[in-house]
């Protein structure tokens, strides 16, 4: 049953710089507002969500693609806060 | 005597030299296993929310005073003390290896830290000195010792030191080159 709960989406990062600190800071506030276990993943490597340091050392350089995975009760609707603020560049 | 380094503010300045001293972080052997993981972790919790409430009235004093752009490096701060790939590295380290809180924290932020060092890019190999910066303010709380206090500095001085890092700098009013009440 739990394996229903899981959800992914593929995303583009629209932002330029990449994925420094303030975006990450952004989507780290997101992503913890949810009690799923959300995960990114990027060239290979898969990280917490909810960790700046996670984020930053995934190396996302603009205009990459990415995946974002929730697992839990919440998982559709932080999907969908998560896309919608990469949709915006990270404009809260 | 000739002192060559990088210039962090731009411009002139005449005053005394006065030299920051850079943190001892290394630990001695007695100050690294504990027979007690449990007592441990609770020191950790208690000095990483100590470190949060610190930085979050650092981000409070800068955004009062407009100095927007330094609140903005303490916010990123605020979630790097409390990022779980630090915590839970640390928490693991005490549990599992018996670790001091100070040894398990230096630990895992020194991991983290050398993580981002060795990305690509510049702007996110840089931020292994906000690592620092955050381990440093951590691991002086767990010390129980008094951080350096900047108010000794005298007025007019000329700060040199090795690395500064944002959080002393955070202190120092730009405007007029001295510390902040």
């Amino acid at each position: 049953m739990t394996a229903l709960m899981i959800k992914e989406i593929t995303l583009k990062l629209l932002n330029e710089e990449g994925m420094h600190a303030r975006p990450a800071g952004i989507l780290v506030k997101t992503a913890s507002q949810f009690k799923s276990k959300i995960e990114i993943q990027y060239n290979g490597k898969t990280v917490n969500a909810k960790s700046v340091l996670g984020l930053m050392s995934l190396g996302m350089t603009g205009l990459s693609d990415f995946v974002i995975k929730a697992d839990g009760s919440d998982a559709e609707g932080a999907l969908l806060a998560l896309q919608q603020l990469v949709q915006n560049k990270f404009q809260v | 005597m000739h002192i060559n380094g990088i210039a962090v503010s731009p411009g002139f300045a005449l005053g005394q030299v006065f030299l920051i001293e850079p943190e001892q972080t290394k630990l001695s052997p007695d100050q690294q296993s504990t027979n007690n993981p449990t007592g441990e972790i609770l020191k950790l919790k208690t000095a990483l929310s100590q470190a949060c409430d610190e930085i979050q009235i650092l981000v409070n004093q800068l955004n009062g005073s407009g100095r927007k752009d330094q609140a903005e490096i303490f916010e990123a701060h605020l979630l790097m003390v409390q990022d779980p790939e630090i915590t839970d590295g640390a928490f693991q380290a005490i549990e599992e290896q018996k670790l001091t809180a100070s040894a398990a924290y230096k630990l895992a932020a020194d991991n983290a830290a050398l993580m981002l060092s060795q990305l690509e890019d510049e702007y996110l190999s840089a931020r292994a000195a906000d690592v620092r910066d955050i381990s440093q303010r951590v691991l002086q709380i767990l010390s129980g010792k008094k951080a350096f206090d900047f108010t000794k500095i005298p007025s007019g001085a000329v700060i040199v030191g090795y690395d500064i890092t944002p959080s002393q700098m955070a202190v120092i009013d730009p405007k007029s080159g001295r510390l902040r009440d």
